[in-house]
């Protein structure tokens, strides 16, 4: 048993001269100082240093147990020897044994080799210093966050470097301390949802937080719950974050500009309509009392009902205009309905231009679901409409053809005429308001009719395409998002 | 048969005026340049019984609507054959002013032909066909 155990075991006899005699000395112990038992047994430490052990760890060994004789005490310590070249480690334990006046008699000594325990743990090191430095080096801020002490327990450099803390200023801080007072709501319903969440999926937020300066850093950040206790409740929180400061500036400043440019078309096309009413006004009147004079006059007649044709088209336009701003501000009021109700209302509203042209209006999906704000989508397909028969090909009856369908999710309308169709280089700018696409003045009106669709479309979170070819008619895609928040 | 109208742009007034030139019979044309000014002259008279308002929405001073609140709060709007005669046609306008108790909305025509055809209109209906509320 003594020579089959795995650990180094052997025992010393104390000498009077403070030197150590091997008693004992197990297979173990022989493999691992590579010496044969019979070069050691009974043999002291002062005639084995300089041979059988070199004269450091000889002295080593001697200073170890001699310490071991003094405290009477076991004694346990790490210690390296050498084997074969190789740096080898062991837990070593000496055990006193006492004689009858209480003197250290003789000494056991085991001897466990851990140096696979120590070269994994030097491994661990070797990994967490190599991890500490790709944190540090990481373009985004990072956070350990203890959710038990509400506060953070580990950063690295970039989150110093963005947010100005250490770990030491963030001692007695809580999240809840360092979150702009606007975003606290959101906050907590995001921390909720993290720990929540049992996926360990990465929850996204953005949100202003203080910087040590005292300035609010915008961020985005992803959090997810990386450890639990054993009862399942979250104790560490693990976040990343970059600063997006700049970029939401931008959209602030951006949001800003569009509004101030929304208002500016409302306000523009208000206000210049009231004397464009009284140019029109005073146009007219003024060529009702010169109508005599003009007799004759082909000229003046002529320079006259360009005047009015000029400035009632300028009006049609304004109006057109402060509709597009309007409904720009709009709410819409979702509702489902089918495709055929819509369709309907539209025919009903326009019976008469149909009618006149003899139109032919087919739908193959009528009874398919959308949700929708109906008078706005009356108003999308009374534009489409106007726009087939006012683009129709000449000597033939308008056909229009709707159909519907999901893709990807997504409601797509079909809106096929049989009219003259759109060139492929205006298929984009058909929607941009007033762009008239043919430089002749054939077609009437302003221009505004696609470009409302395109706007009521976006406030539905749609889409609206045109691809058509010239002289095979037109084809109008609206695609919506199936359902709405 | 009275006509009174309640607008504070000149330009206005002189179509209005020059249209009613044209119409026959001509009518009896009253000019107030605000709200103020329609509420001193409904305190002023006592039968207002066979007069027809038409009021501008905007104007300084006091707008349409609000000298309409005052007469409806003087129980008046009832009697009186208040029209609002505006160039908006904004949606929340129409509704404010018939709830303030308009009997009708008239955005201003900009040619003189039709503010012609809409004053011969206006005098037909109500003089020749409508009853006035009495109102002393």
């Amino acid at each position: 048993m003594f020579d089959g155990a795995n650990q180094a075991i052997w025992l010393l006899k104390v000498e009077e001269d403070e030197d150590f005699t091997f008693l004992q000395f197990n297979q173990a112990a022989c493999e691992r100082t590579n010496v044969n038992s019979q070069d050691i047994i009974n043999k002291q430490l002062s005639q084995l240093s300089g041979s059988v052990f070199p004269v450091s760890i000889a002295e080593r060994i001697g200073n170890n147990y001699a310490l071991c004789c003094e405290t009477k005490r076991p004694i346990e310590y790490v210690e390296t020897l050498p084997l074969n070249e190789e740096e080898r480690w062991y837990q070593t334990t000496l055990y006193p044994m006492l004689d009858k006046k209480g003197k250290v008699e003789k000494i056991v000594g085991t001897a466990i080799d851990i140096t696979a325990r120590k070269l994994a743990e030097q491994e661990l090191e070797q990994n967490k210093i190599f991890l500490e430095q790709i944190i540090n080096s990481a373009v985004c801020g990072l956070y350990l966050y203890d959710i038990k002490q509400n506060r953070n327990i580990r950063i690295n450099q970039r989150y110093t470097d963005l947010l100005g803390y250490n770990i030491g200023d963030l001692k007695d801080l809580t999240i809840v301390d360092l979150v702009h007072p606007d975003d606290k709501s959101s906050m907590q319903l995001h921390l909720d949802e993290v720990v929540d969440e049992k996926a360990q999926k990465l929850i996204p937020i953005e949100y202003r937080i203080k910087h040590k300066n005292g300035s609010w850093i915008w961020c985005s950040a992803v959090d997810t719950i990386i450890s639990r206790s054993e009862d399942n409740e979250p104790s560490i929180l693990l976040g990343t974050f970059v600063d997006i400061t700049e970029k939401a500036q931008l959209l602030l400043k951006l949001k800003a500009s569009n509004e101030n440019l929304e208002h500016f078309a409302f306000l523009a096309s208000h206000d210049l309509q009231e004397p464009l009413r009284k140019i029109i006004a005073f146009t007219d009147s003024l060529s009702m009392r010169l109508a005599e004079h003009f007799k004759g006059d082909e000229n003046a007649q002529f320079e006259m009902s360009r005047l009015i044709e000029a400035s009632s088209r300028m009006r049609t336009m304004i109006q057109d205009l402060l509709k597009l701003s309007r409904l720009q501000s709009q709410k819409i009021k979702c509702v489902p309905t089918t495709l055929k109700s819509i369709i309907d209302d539209t025919k009903e509203q326009m019976s008469y231009s149909l009618e006149e042209h003899a139109a032919t209006i087919t739908i193959d999906t009528p009874d398919h679901m959308i949700e929708v704000d109906p008078s706005l989508f009356v108003q999308v397909f009374q534009n489409l409409f106007a726009n087939s028969l006012k683009f129709k090909t000449p000597d033939t009856l308008p056909v229009v053809h709707i159909k519907s369908e999901i893709r990807d999710n997504r409601i797509m309308i079909y809106y096929e005429d049989n009219g003259i169709g759109i060139k492929e280089p205006y298929w984009q700018s058909a929607f941009e308001p007033f762009k008239r696409l043919d430089n002749g003045n054939k077609y009437s009106g302003s221009g505004i009719g696609l470009a409302m669709c395109k706007e009521i479309i976006k406030l539905h979170e749609g889409e609206i395409r045109c691809k058509s070819s010239e002289n095979s008619g037109t084809t109008f895609v609206i695609s919506l998002p199936k359902s709405r928040d | 048969m009275d006509i009174i109208l309640v607008d504070d742009d000149p330009d206005d007034i002189y179509l209005f005026t020059t249209a009613c030139e044209h119409v026959e019979p001509k009518p009896n044309l009253v000019v107030l340049q605000n709200g103020e000014q329609l509420l001193e002259y409904i305190d002023a008279h006592n039968n207002l019984s066979s007069q027809v308002f038409l009021i501008d929405l905007n104007m300084p001073k006091m707008g349409g609507l609000d000298a309409m609140r005052h007469i409806q709060q003087k129980g008046l709007s009832e009697k009186l054959c208040l029209i609002s005669y505006t160039t908006s046609s904004h949606p929340s306008d129409i509704e404010s002013a018939f709830s303030l108790g308009a009997k009708s909305y008239i955005t201003k025509p900009s040619k003189i032909v039709d503010l012609i055809e809409f004053l011969q209109v206006l005098i037909k209906y109500w003089f020749n066909y409508n009853h006035f509320a009495r109102t002393h």
